[in-house]
């Protein structure tokens, strides 16, 4: 500190100020001070308050409040009266920089004469400070730690008093407990923030039970600016079966400057719920490469799968700062996802891991703190029950379908059953006379010559009786008749329809889809719910054929080589069809299944035929089986 | 060696007829009866070594008879006989040995029986 020179008119100065001071009663200005530092007015508000008292009751030609910042490492103008506000925020100083950096460091007072000429000082333009002579810096304490500096400043050169210091120093002591204060404030409207925004965010979750859309409605609370605000986020479903993670989706940008669009259009926490729908619908039709590499990700749920996996497995977040020489990181991830930070988080419901959310922030590389985290533990909690909800809702969904198929199916076989009956009744009638008939006309045509007349109006009769026989045996087998109503329909929408309703089916026996449809495919005279019936009798063959490994059903379509229309494929991985049985398989009341009609395939064949087309199957004992279709265009009479 | 002795059952008149002739020219010795209740009487004058029986009859049917027949008597081979292949589905025929669909071309009749009795099927 530097000493003040002592001539004697400047001690009667000081006198004289010092008389100033202790004439407006010290209670006054602290008793002031004090109201303002226990009212409600927001930090900034009680800051600029404060200065203006010092200001006006000290006799100090300026007075200004500079706090440390988050980090501790520099001290920010926060107030100032006297200086020029332009000034707020601009003047930063290190600590140890400048005299309220060295304050602020050696946690001492500073009553300097000549302020400009010390050594330490640092001049900031645009504070237009200039004028200023003398200045007194004490520092704000929060028990051992400084956390900021009051800093007077005064145009005629002047000598501290100790009560000068221990006014200001009072003063500090009141802005300390201001700024505790602020701070326990902000904390609570963070939680507060945050329940709100999980609220909000649960609000956003329930308005739907699709699978695929509430993932997205996920990804975008995550990614959201005004919630979490990560800049990337994906999400894993467990499945079971395999026991495996499975890359479900990936949300954020594929460059920082998409990056910066997104996050200008942060919204209000008070429509958070209504913008991430509306997110969600927006972002279903985008694609990008970050999507594209979360859904490529497969990975065991073992301790050798990395760190995503572990949070599956331990059921507990991790938060990794330096990927690259972290040996629970999994090194193609790291380096694919061009991330070296980045934080898991388990998704749990009735306590069952269902999956992991991952975060980074590649673009702004913030990093993420363990409230973070904290945070995003919660949410994914609620994340968890919407996704255990989806997923009873579809098994719900399926198991009525099922319970309505198997109705058609009770309702189609009892007709079936009376026309059989009345057909093996008129069968029985006419077999029995025809047996004889043709029975006794062999007997006789054994008995005469070989060359005689006889013997050829013999053969007459048991030919007939054969053909009769034959035409018995065609009504027995044919009882039924399709008829089909058609309408103009595109295959491909067809075919979506039914996978899109059976997703979830696909998902849990551990069967990914393969779509391979053609554009240059038009609309074709078809019966759209016969169609149907077919392809969800080959798809669900399929499935059953793979319902113990996985594997991969492949669909595909093209146009019909020779004529306008359509050939659909459908390829499974299933091992194929044992040869033995093959050659049965399109025959009614043939099964292999346990609760199986054993009409599946032969009524497709049926429907198929009935449109004019026909289904063969390429069979690969060991690998799988092809179902092919062929629908023309033509028109069936 | 003795001849086999058959007992053709069926509720057609023509069809017994045209079976046991038939049946006789393959060389076993053929007895008649038109109805479940009838083989029962029959059975009980001349035991046979093998049955025809034909499904569907008036009174007692085919399948009855058998299920009965097989209460006491697990032994004795009966092939049963219908007009139309449905009975095939049906678990209660199969506590026959073997199951023939009715055609004027008794050929298969005549082969099932032959391996019938020589123990071929079971």
């Amino acid at each position: 500190m530097m000493k003040p020179a002592k001539s004697k008119s400047h001690l009667r100065r000081v006198e004289k100020a010092a008389q100033k001071v202790s004439e407006v009663n010290w209670l006054e200005i602290l008793s002031e001070v004090s109201r303002i530092a226990n009212s409600s007015l927001e930090l900034e508000d009680r800051l600029n308050s404060i200065v203006e008292i010092v200001v006006r009751q000290t006799g100090a030609d300026a007075c200004s409040i500079l706090l440390m910042d988050e980090d501790g490492e520099n001290l920010i103008l926060r107030a100032t009266k006297g200086l020029n506000p332009m000034s707020i925020n601009r003047v930063r100083l290190k600590i140890g920089e400048g005299i309220s950096g060295w304050v602020c460091q050696n946690k001492k007072v500073a009553a300097l004469r000549d302020a400009a000429s010390d050594s330490r000082f640092v001049h900031f333009p645009v504070t237009e400070e200039e004028r200023f002579r003398s200045v007194l810096v004490v520092p704000i304490m929060e028990k051992e730690d400084c956390i900021g500096v009051i800093y007077t400043q005064s145009i005629t050169e002047k000598d501290y008093s100790e009560d000068d210091i221990k006014l200001l120093t009072t003063i500090a002591d009141q802005v300390s407990g201001i700024i505790k204060n602020a701070q326990l404030y902000e904390k609570a409207t963070q939680r507060l923030r945050e329940l709100s925004m999980l609220y909000e965010m649960s609000m956003a979750m329930q308005t739907t039970i699709n699978l695929d859309r509430l993932l997205r409605i996920i990804l975008s609370c995550v990614t959201a600016g005004g919630a979490f605000g990560f800049n990337r986020a994906g999400l894993f479903l467990v499945n079971e079966k395999t026991n495996t993670l499975h890359g479900m989706m990936g949300l954020g940008p594929d460059s920082g400057e998409e990056a910066r669009e997104i996050w200008s259009k942060i919204p209000q926490i008070t429509d958070l719920s209504q913008w991430l729908i509306s997110q969600g619908e927006l972002l279903a039709k985008k694609e990008s490469g970050y999507d594209r590499f979360i859904k490529g990700i497969r990975l065991p749920i073992d301790r050798d799968s990395g760190v995503i996996a572990l949070t599956a497995l331990e059921v507990k977040p991790f938060n990794i700062k330096d990927g690259w020489n972290d040996p629970r990181v999994n090194r193609d991830i790291v380096q694919n996802s061009g991330v070296n930070s980045f934080a898991a988080v388990p998704i749990i419901a009735k306590e069952n891991v269902l999956g992991v959310i991952v975060v980074d922030n590649i673009y702004t590389g913030k990093p993420i703190t363990d409230e973070d985290l904290q945070t995003l533990v919660r949410f994914a909690v609620h994340a968890g029950w919407a996704i255990e909800n989806s997923k009873l809702f579809a098994k719900l969904k399926e198991a009525n379908k099922e319970i309505v198929s198997v109705q058609q199916q009770v309702v189609q076989s009892e007709r079936l059953s009376a026309l059989g009956e009345l057909a093996a009744e008129l069968a029985h009638e006419i077999k029995n006379p025809l047996v004889t008939i043709g029975g006794f006309a062999r007997r006789l045509s054994e008995k005469y010559e070989p060359t005689s007349e006889e013997k050829s109006y013999a053969g007459i009769i048991i030919s007939e009786v054969e053909r009769l026989e034959k035409l018995l045996k065609d009504i027995l087998n044919y009882s039924r008749d399709i008829k089909p109503n058609f309408s103009e329909n595109n295959i491909n929408s067809v075919i979506e329809e039914i996978l899109s309703f059976y997703e979830h089916t696909f998902w849990e026996s551990g069967i990914e889809i393969k779509k391979e449809m053609s554009d240059a495919i038009h609309s074709l005279s078809i019966d759209p719910p016969q169609i149907k019936q077919v392809l969800t009798n080959i798809f669900h063959n399929a499935v059953e054929s793979m319902t113990v490994k996985g594997g991969v059903m492949a669909i595909k379509t093209e146009p019909l080589s020779g004529e306008e229309g359509v050939t659909i494929s459908v390829s499974d991985t299933g091992g194929g069809i044992p040869s033995e049985i093959l050659e049965n398989i399109f025959n009614p009341f043939f099964t292999t299944k346990k609760y199986g009609t054993g009409l599946g395939l032969s009524l497709s064949r049926k429907i198929v035929e009935s449109h004019g087309g026909t289904i063969e199957i390429n069979n690969r004992v060991g690998e799988g089986a092809t179902f092919i279709i062929n629908l023309p265009r033509r028109q069936i009479k | 060696m003795e001849k086999k002795r058959i007992l053709v059952v069926d509720d057609e008149e023509n069809i017994r007829i045209l079976y046991k002739e038939e049946l006789e020219d393959e060389g076993y010795e053929v007895i008649t009866a038109s109805g479940a209740e009838e083989a029962i009487v029959k059975m009980k004058e001349s035991y046979p070594d093998l049955i025809t029986l034909d499904v569907k009859m008036p009174g007692m049917d085919g399948i009855e008879f058998l299920r009965r027949l097989r209460e006491t008597d697990t032994k004795i081979p009966v092939v049963m006989c219908t007009a139309y292949s449905d009975y095939k589905q049906d678990f209660r025929v199969w506590a026959s040995n073997a199951y023939v669909v009715k055609s004027s071309d008794l050929s298969e009749l005549r082969n099932t029986i032959r391996d019938v009795l020589k123990n071929k099927i079971k």
